[in-house]
C-alpha cells in the first residue's frame, strides 16, 4: 500500500512538472491563471414555430410572439475588457413585407457585470448587438435563468402588398455571437498557457 | 489513500482541462426558427338597419328588404401566395324576386382606411344567383374594420321596363332576398 502511495505521488509530481516547467522548485509555487472565458447558450433549445393567422376580417394579420427563451452566459473578462452579444439571421430570409423583432430583457439572476440588454429588428444584412457591456460575470443555468428572449413576427405594414403566402414553412436560422466588444478576435493570453 | 492525493489529482486533470476550454467552441448560439403564412381570405359585412349574418370565414350574408336603404360596406383580409388573387362574389342565395324587379348592385372603390393590394370594384351588376365578381384582384391586404372602412356596397330596387305595378306596392308583400358575399382564390 504504501509503495503505491508512492507511485502516485510520483505521478502527480511528474505531472505537475510538465505544465508547470518553468517553476523550481515546483511544489513550493502555485500559478493561479484564470482563464478568459466567454460562452453562451440557450433554454430550450429547441426550433421556435410561427404561425401568421388573421384574427378577423378587415384587420392585418396578427403579430406572432415566441415562448420566452433565455440566453445563459458565463464570462471571464480581462480587466477594461467588455464582451456583446450579437445576433443575425445567418440562414434563409424571412418572409417579405415582415419583420421580426428580438427584445432582450436584462438578467436578473446570476451575478456580475451583466451589461445592457437592447430590442433589435434583425436582418440577414448585419449582426445586430443585443447584450453589451458585458464584463466578468455568470447568468445561472436554470430554466428560466438568464437574459429573457422575445421574438415578435409582425406585418411590415407599409410593404403589407409584398407579403406572400408561403409554401409550407419558411425556415430560418438566428445565430447568438458573443465577442469582443472591440473586435472580433478572442483575447490571447500572452504567457500561451 | 490521503484527501490530499485526490486534491492533487483533481488539479492536474483540471488543468488538463482548462487547455481544452480555450479553443472556446461555445460562443456561438443558433436558433432554428420556422415561420409559416398560410393563404388567407376573410369578409364580413358592415351597415345600419339590416339583419348580418355573423362573421364568417370566407362569406358573409345579408337579407335585403325593399326598406333596405342606406350604404353597406364590405370589409375584407387577404393574403396570397406568390402570383394570385382573390376574388369576391356575390350572389342570391334565397327569396324570390319577382321577374319585374331588378335589385342593382354599385361597388365603391376602397376608402383606403388599410393597406396593401386592395381590390378593384366592377361596374354596377344586377343581383342573380350566378355569383358575379364584383371585387377582383386582391392581393395580400386588409381594409379595416367596420362602416366607412372597405368598399361601399349601395343597393337600387328597380323595374324592369314594362312592368305595370309600382314598388310601393311590392312593400307590403314583405319582400326578402338573401345575398351571399364569399372570397375565394382564382379569377
Amino acid at each position: 500500500m504504501k509503495t503505491h502511495k508512492k507511485f502516485i505521488l510520483a505521478l502527480c509530481v511528474s505531472l505537475l512538472s510538465m505544465s508547470l516547467a518553468a517553476q523550481i522548485p515546483v511544489s513550493d509555487i502555485f500559478d493561479v491563471v484564470i482563464k478568459s472565458i466567454f460562452i453562451i447558450r440557450t433554454l430550450p433549445a429547441t426550433t421556435i414555430t410561427m404561425n401568421m393567422t388573421v384574427p378577423q376580417a378587415g384587420k392585418p394579420v396578427a403579430d406572432v410572439v415566441s415562448a420566452p427563451s433565455y440566453l445563459q452566459l458565463t464570462s471571464i473578462a480581462p480587466l477594461n475588457e467588455t464582451r456583446k452579444v450579437s445576433t443575425i439571421i445567418s440562414t434563409g430570409t424571412k418572409p417579405r413585407g415582415t419583420t421580426l423583432t428580438l427584445a432582450v430583457s436584462p438578467c436578473t439572476t446570476g451575478a456580475g457585470t451583466l451589461g445592457n440588454t437592447y430590442t433589435v429588428v434583425l436582418t440577414t444584412a448585419s449582426s445586430q448587438t443585443i447584450i453589451d457591456g458585458i464584463g466578468s460575470c455568470y447568468t445561472g443555468t436554470a430554466t428560466a435563468d438568464g437574459y429573457k428572449m422575445i421574438y415578435t413576427w409582425a406585418a411590415d405594414i407599409p410593404n403589407y402588398s409584398l407579403i406572400n403566402a408561403t409554401s409550407g414553412s419558411n425556415p430560418i436560422t438566428i445565430t447568438h455571437t458573443i465577442s469582443l466588444a472591440s473586435g472580433d478576435s478572442p483575447w490571447i493570453d500572452p504567457e500561451g498557457w | 489513500m490521503s484527501r490530499t492525493y485526490y486534491i492533487l489529482i483533481f488539479c492536474i486533470l483540471f488543468s488538463v482541462r482548462v487547455g481544452y476550454v480555450s479553443a472556446q467552441d461555445d460562443n456561438i448560439v443558433k436558433i432554428p426558427i420556422q415561420m409559416t403564412i398560410p393563404p388567407m381570405a376573410s369578409l364580413s359585412l358592415a351597415g345600419s338597419d339590416n339583419p348580418l349574418s355573423p362573421n364568417q370565414v370566407s362569406g358573409a350574408s345579408q337579407i335585403l328588404r325593399l326598406s333596405s336603404k342606406g350604404q353597406f360596406w364590405i370589409n375584407y383580409s387577404s393574403v396570397v401566395e406568390n402570383n394570385t388573387v382573390n376574388t369576391i362574389c356575390v350572389s342570391i342565395v334565397s327569396g324570390d324576386v319577382p321577374a319585374e324587379i331588378a335589385i342593382k348592385l354599385k361597388i365603391g372603390p376602397d376608402v383606403g382606411a388599410g393597406m396593401g393590394k386592395v381590390g378593384k370594384p366592377s361596374a354596377p351588376i344586377y343581383l342573380s344567383i350566378q355569383p358575379q365578381a364584383i371585387i377582383t384582384e386582391i392581393g395580400s391586404c386588409f381594409t379595416g374594420i367596420g362602416p366607412n372602412k372597405g368598399h361601399s356596397l349601395t343597393y337600387t330596387w328597380e323595374l324592369q321596363p314594362g312592368a305595370d305595378f309600382d314598388l310601393k306596392s311590392l312593400e307590403s308583400q314583405n319582400l326578402e332576398v338573401g345575398v351571399m358575399y364569399t372570397i375565394s382564390s382564382g379569377e
